[in-house]
């Protein structure tokens, strides 16, 4: 694990100096979160009963925000291929890209949990332990499956594009199971709800990391 | 003498293009071999094989018999200069190569950065950002961090573009001090005074073809425009 943990630690190192992806992230999703809770008629419950959906969709967007912009700073002066010609496991390269990019979506994420609840009406500490089971199980299917599709197009033209196309579908099973764990916690319901959602996403989990680590040493070759 | 590097039948094609076309070459334990040849034919493409970047279409490379395929650990004897300098920008020259030290597992990642930051004339600079550094400077930069893990094969694309004359003469004084007789190097250059100093022995490629192998010749440059204009047009 020391590859992937000297990434993560240079990753955080880059983003302390710079704060460009944490800064991103949490701006971008404030403004969605606010411009939602303002979008409903007054009176009407629609953007509380969405809530969840809004916080999920939000989060999606700005976490490839947060993938193009991690993946940039590996494509400047070609630091891509510096870490693919190190003498380790690639897959080290691919766990080290994930921690650092869930790192940077949880961080956003625990600044955004409370704004979210003050807009939408809910207490941040009504059912955290089971929303953030679910925001954490969530961010590692979506950061496993964004890794190795920000390796794929890394290179390629259009890649801001391309990779929600990509991104967007193959996170469906995330976006579901992570909904409706926060809907269970925030708003209330059958507490195995929440549990078949929460062992769903963790299953998710799994695959996607196994093939996540499978494929990325094929795919970033030339 | 026993190859130490081995590339057979090497082709490359990206799409409808052929990068190189069956290309061979053996390189014995603590030569130097220079790679010269027109734009395009095939250097950094060859270059980017043997230090495992780029996957051949068909052919293979072996280090010491060992097809580089077969696992992970013998990148860490390989030392490789691209185009790009691989330096990230917004960290330090020093934190640059702790970083890349890590990566290579290095025991004191720091004293070696240390080691190589000297050696490459950047101690002074060492706290700043590369981000600020002029070519010449990061090219320095890379070179030190393609030489920080001692690698017993050195491979070096273009090691003088962005260096001013002494700058190109001391790395290749450098480079020279490094020819110890284990040390392997290839280096692809378009530098005809580097050949002299720095290769026993030249290749020259030509649309993705080997044209010439055989030792360095007192008049080089010649000779290029010699095998040039005979493999036609």
């Amino acid at each position: 694990m020391r590859p992937a943990l000297a990434i993560l630690r240079k990753d955080l190192l880059l983003e302390l100096r710079g704060r460009e992806v944490i800064v991103t992230l949490t701006v971008f999703s404030f403004l969605v979160l606010t411009l939602f809770s303002f979008s409903a008629v007054p009176g009407s419950a629609a953007p509380g009963e969405m809530a969840p959906g809004i916080l999920w969709i939000t989060c999606l967007f700005a976490g490839i925000l947060g993938l193009n912009r991690a993946f940039d700073r590996e494509r400047e002066n070609g630091c891509f291929t510096g870490l693919l010609l190190a003498p380790c496991d690639r897959v080290q390269v691919y766990w080290g890209k994930c921690l650092s990019i869930f790192v940077f979506m949880v961080v956003f994420q625990g600044i955004l949990w409370p704004i979210f609840g003050v807009l939408y009406g809910y207490s941040p500490f009504r059912g955290a332990l089971t929303a953030w089971a679910g925001i954490l199980l969530g961010d590692l299917g979506f950061v496993a499956l964004g890794v190795i599709l920000s390796a794929v197009t890394i290179h390629a033209k259009g890649k801001e594009i391309i990779l929600p196309l990509l991104l967007l579908p193959l996170c469906l099973p995330v976006l579901v199971g992570g909904v409706r764990v926060i809907a269970v916690a925030v708003q209330g319901g059958e507490p195995g709800e929440a549990a078949a959602w929460i062992g769903r996403l963790a299953a998710f989990d799994v695959i996607f990391l196994a093939l996540g680590s499978l494929l990325f040493p094929l795919v970033v070759e030339e | 003498m026993k190859a130490f590097l081995k590339a057979e039948g090497l082709v490359k094609r990206y799409g409808h293009i052929h990068a190189l076309r069956g290309v061979d070459l053996e390189v014995a334990r603590g030569r130097s071999v220079v790679l010269l040849g027109p734009n395009g034919a095939g250097k950094s493409t060859l270059l980017g094989i043997l230090a495992g970047r780029v996957r051949p279409t068909t052919g293979r490379v072996t280090i010491e018999d060992r097809d580089i395929r077969s696992g992970s650990g013998w990148r860490g004897q390989t030392g490789y200069l691209a185009h790009a300098s691989l330096v990230y920008p917004g960290l330090t020259a020093m934190e640059n190569l702790i970083f890349y030290g890590r990566l290579y597992g290095l025991e004191d990642p720091l004293s070696r950065a240390e080691e190589m930051l000297r050696f490459m004339g950047l101690w002074d600079r060492r706290n700043d950002r590369a981000g600020g550094f002029s070519r010449g400077m990061e090219q320095r930069l890379a070179i030190g961090r393609a030489l920080l893990h001692s690698p017993d094969l050195i491979l070096l694309d273009e090691p003088f573009s962005g260096l001013d004359y002494q700058s190109s003469r001391a790395f290749a004084r450098a480079l020279e001090a490094l020819r110890d007789g284990h040390r392997t190097l290839v280096i692809a250059t378009h530098d005809m005074d580097a050949v002299g100093e720095l290769g026993e022995a030249v290749v020259v490629l030509g649309k993705g073809k080997v044209l010439h192998v055989g030792p360095v010749q007192p008049d080089m440059k010649t000779m290029y425009v010699e095998i040039l204009q005979g493999s036609g047009p």
